[in-house]
């Protein structure tokens, strides 16, 4: 009887451990994502560095557009309904001219970010989800494998924009630094400006200069460094945390919305849509160029 | 069956002392940052994009 209580007992420990293990494993991924997403904005506090941003969403959205097509088009293929799959399709189109409206100067910028991101994660799941009931397993596999090849214009040439964002980005911060270390040498900072320097020499010398200060001097820079990261770090979280409601309001109606094909539509912050309608006609590039 | 629900509770306080030490070693570490060469090169990599970086939103299949 003791023997068969026991065994019970432990039985009972396995199975209420193994819930706590599957949140856990879904926690930390959220956790994840959500700390990538964090670093990713520490470093919109400049009009560039939100710029960047901006630009990469875009790119991974248009990307997952693209494979999107090719999805449906095998989908079509094999003569199944894909009106679901080119509905989430259109709502990635539609996304993807919010973030190129969106001013990367503006005081919202970052919140939408965060927000736009969301949606575009959950519309992809969504896409993901969609579409695996519609192809089975070895179609799935070796459409996936081509996607990875996929090689477009339109992406390149995103790729490069980006490029030059983030050398003018990149340079704006190194500037910066060059400044809180009391480092002079114009001719680095324009040759890295230009391209024509690496981050590794740049590296090099902040070291060598690094080692020729005194004690005092090494600790006021550091500190000064350090401090300045801090702060960013403190402000990303804060957006994190202003935008975590909405962006679970995000999930939970792309969520429903293929479920029950009822609709969705992300109010932003002040639950009046207008947000969106006033970046529209702001728009990123012309803004800053 | 007693010996039993001793040794679970035992086995929980000593998960949650671990957790308890290793958040307050991870604090000291970090209360702890010195004014080195190697750590003023990790505060600058912190303020640059690295020209690899992406953003993932999923696959599509």
């Amino acid at each position: 009887m003791k023997k068969a209580i026991s065994l019970l007992l432990m039985l009972l420990m396995i199975v209420s451990i193994i819930p706590f293990a599957f949140a856990e494993e879904i926690d930390t991924a959220e956790a994840d994502s959500e700390e990538e997403t964090q670093n990713q904005i520490a470093l919109m506090g400049t009009g560039t560095g939100a710029e960047v941003r901006l630009l990469q969403l875009e790119k991974a959205i248009t990307e997952n557009i693209i494979r999107g097509q090719e999805v449906i088009a095998e989908v079509e293929s094999k003569g199944n309904d894909t009106s679901i799959l080119e509905d989430l399709i259109s709502d990635m189109e539609d996304l993807k001219s919010r973030v190129q409206a969106l001013d990367a100067e503006s005081e919202e910028a970052v919140d939408e970010f965060v927000a736009l991101k969301a949606e575009a994660i959950e519309l992809s799941k969504q896409f993901r989800d969609e579409a695996k009931t519609l192809l089975d397993k070895s179609d799935a596999d070796a459409l996936r494998t081509r996607l990875k090849e996929m090689n477009r214009s339109e992406i390149t040439q995103l790729n490069n924009q980006i490029r030059n964002r983030i050398r003018e980005y990149n340079a704006e911060q190194v500037k910066n630094l060059f400044g809180i270390l009391g480092i002079e040498n114009e001719e680095l900072l324009a040759n890295f400006s230009n391209g024509n320097s690496t981050l590794k020499e740049v590296r090099d010398v902040i070291k060598t200069e690094f080692k020729s200060m005194t004690q005092e001097e090494k600790k006021s820079a550091f500190s000064e460094l350090k401090e300045a990261g801090v702060k960013k770090v403190i402000t990303a979280k804060a957006v994190m945390e202003k935008v975590r409601e909405r962006v679970q309001n995000i999930r939970e109606k792309i969520s429903n919305y293929r479920t029950n094909q009822t609709g969705y539509e992300d109010s932003g912050n002040d639950g009046s849509g207008q947000e969106n309608e006033e970046n529209s006609s702001n728009g990123r590039r012309g803004g800053n160029q | 069956m007693k010996a039993l629900i001793i040794a679970f509770l035992l086995v929980s306080a000593l998960f949650l002392g671990c957790a308890q030490t290793q958040e307050s070693s991870n604090q000291e570490a970090e209360n702890s940052v010195q004014a080195t060469e190697e750590n003023l090169i990790a505060e600058v990599d912190k303020t640059i994009i690295s020209d690899s970086e992406e953003i993932e939103l999923g696959e599509m299949i």
